[in-house]
């Protein structure tokens, strides 16, 4: 039985064979943080059959890379993915929504010109 | 001998007595205060003798039978008293036959309870000296402790108790600490009681076999060594060498506390806690007010001049090899200046203390930061550390010095040099305290 992690991100790529250590994943291959830009939105994790350290497995909202950043360690690439909190979202959505206002309102203001 | 009661005649006053009447007249009498009664016995001569028949007042009498001597007048005169068949005859009689019945007993019947002599008893003979006779349970004392004769002999310089275990037994008792005698020895029982001994200022081999046995032997919670102007060598950010010195005390914290905590491997070897009484050095956790990778990630702790300064003064003064490698969960990412993540690695046994050990819980590094999110700050540094539970008073040596815990984005926690719980920038140069591990060198 494989005591393996996999991680799918939602463009489709993969990132398998990996440890966990606390609830740092750890991988041989090298990482950069680069391999997760703009790829979080729905993230799925799977591991070893009945384990479910710190609720990490199953499918996942948006996401995101704790410091935005893979920590390299003796042992390997370490990186950490965190649900964001709907809060967060929600502050997110609504911050997107008001520049988009604003984007809006000078594009208008631009026009009247 | 039987008990005889004394008599005492009545001769108070003067009588006048008529030849051949009963009547008696007293002056100067006080018949019937006095107790004369009927039966007592009248004489004004001491020869011929009569009896008391009624005693009608304090100055008049009534013979049984009449006066047959020369009438007379301001007479002196006895009257005997007599107890036969009164109340105080009967009482003195039956006292007497006791007494006389209790003599003997005591001299016969208790002579055969009593059972024979026993043998002889310790006899002190003070100081012992040379050219005594001593006798066989004969004491002394020489030079301060107590000596038992085995035998009699004459006691020689040569002979002395000191020097002659066959004549003399050392009475002293040697009582073993009583903490051994409670519960035996382990780290729990030493881990219960704060003592506060100087240990010296060596490591001693006797030492590093009570850690490595487990029993902690003469080891105990607030112990301490000692060390002053210990050489230690250690090098800085940029590569450069130091020699310095340290002088400073090392106290024992606790006993085997991180036993049995382990990802990989089952931590079973015995081992102490020891932290030293004031901070080493100063230093910030990080060059800026950051603190991104959290503990584990700190400049703190991956710089030279962090945390293998302190390694490398630890070495110094209990030897190398002494330091216990083991695996600690650290936090290694903030996010939203809270904890995010935690992992396992490798420590070399000198490490901040974070807050649990130091007060017992979180002050903190605490709580969601949202009320949803929980921290990620799992670690094996969450019990409070015997010495501060016995001792809180030494949490504080009047400097700050850094914990472990992420406080925020920007900020770590620590002790506040007036004593209270704190957090700092961590770029702060705040004292270096850690907690080291000890054990018995391979």
């Amino acid at each position: 039985m494989s005591n393996k992690w996999k991680v799918t991100l939602s463009d489709g790529s993969v990132i398998s064979d990996l440890e966990l250590n606390g609830n740092n994943f750890v991988s041989k291959t090298p990482l950069t943080a680069v391999d997760f830009d703009a790829k979080l939105s729905h993230v799925i994790i799977e591991g070893p059959e009945g384990e479910n350290a710190y609720g990490l497995a199953g499918e996942h909202g948006p996401m995101m890379l704790a410091e935005n950043r893979v920590q390299v360690w003796p042992d390997g690439y370490y990186f950490v993915l965190l649900d964001i909190p709907e809060s967060v979202l929600k502050e997110q959505a609504r911050e997107e929504l008001i520049t988009s206002m604003e984007l809006a309102m000078v594009e208008i203001y631009e026009r009247g010109m | 001998m039987p008990y005889s009661v004394g008599l005492k005649w009545y001769n108070t006053g003067t009588v006048t007595v008529t030849q051949g009447s009963t009547a008696l007249t007293g002056v100067g009498t006080n018949w019937v205060n006095s107790g004369i009664k009927t039966g007592d016995i009248f004489t004004i001569d001491n020869s011929i003798f009569y009896q008391v028949n009624t005693v009608n007042s304090n100055t008049s009498i009534t013979l049984a039978t009449a006066f047959t001597g020369t009438s007379g007048s301001t007479l002196n005169y006895s009257i005997i008293r007599n107890f036969a068949a009164t109340m105080q005859a009967e009482i003195a009689a039956q006292v007497a036959l006791l007494v006389n019945k209790y003599e003997t007993y005591i001299d016969t019947d208790l002579k055969q309870i009593v059972g024979p002599k026993g043998d002889p008893g310790i006899a002190y003979r003070g100081v012992w000296a040379s050219g005594r006779t001593y006798n066989a349970l004969d004491a002394v004392d020489y030079n301060g402790t107590l000596y038992l004769a085995k035998a009699p002999h004459t006691s020689r310089s040569s002979n002395s108790p000191a020097a002659a275990g066959s004549l003399w037994m050392n009475m002293e008792i040697t009582i073993p600490p009583i903490v051994n005698e409670l519960t035996g020895s382990g780290a729990g029982l030493h881990n219960s009681l704060y003592r506060g001994k100087a240990l010296g200022s060596t490591f001693t081999g006797a030492q590093k076999d009570a850690i490595n046995n487990g029993t902690f032997d003469d080891l105990y919670v607030g112990d301490y060594w000692s060390f002053s102007n210990v050489s230690y060598t250690w090098t800085d950010d940029e590569g450069q060498t130091h020699n310095d010195v340290y002088s400073g005390t090392f106290r024992i914290a606790d006993c085997d506390y991180y036993r049995r905590s382990g990802d990989n491997v089952d931590l079973t070897k015995h081992h102490l806690i020891v932290v030293p009484d004031a901070c080493m050095f100063y230093r910030g956790m990080n060059a800026t007010n950051i603190t991104d990778g959290a503990y584990v990630g700190s400049e703190m702790r991956t710089k030279p001049s962090g945390l293998a300064r302190a390694k490398a003064i630890a070495e110094a003064c209990f030897g190398a090899g002494t330091l216990l490698s083991h695996r600690q969960f650290f936090e290694n990412a903030v996010t939203n200046g809270r904890a995010s993540a935690s992992a396992w690695y490798d420590s070399e046994g000198d490490e901040l203390m974070t807050e649990e050990q130091i007060y017992g819980a979180p002050i903190f590094d605490s709580g969601s930061p949202d009320g949803v999110t929980v921290p990620f700050r799992y670690t094996i540094g969450c019990k409070q550390l015997n010495l501060f539970r016995h001792r809180p008073d030494l949490i504080s040596d009047r400097q700050s010095f850094w914990l472990q815990n992420v406080c925020s984005a920007a900020r770590f926690a620590n002790v506040n040099n007036f004593g209270f719980c704190s957090n700092g920038g961590a770029s702060n140069a705040y004292g270096v305290r850690p907690a080291i591990a000890l054990r018995k060198p391979a």
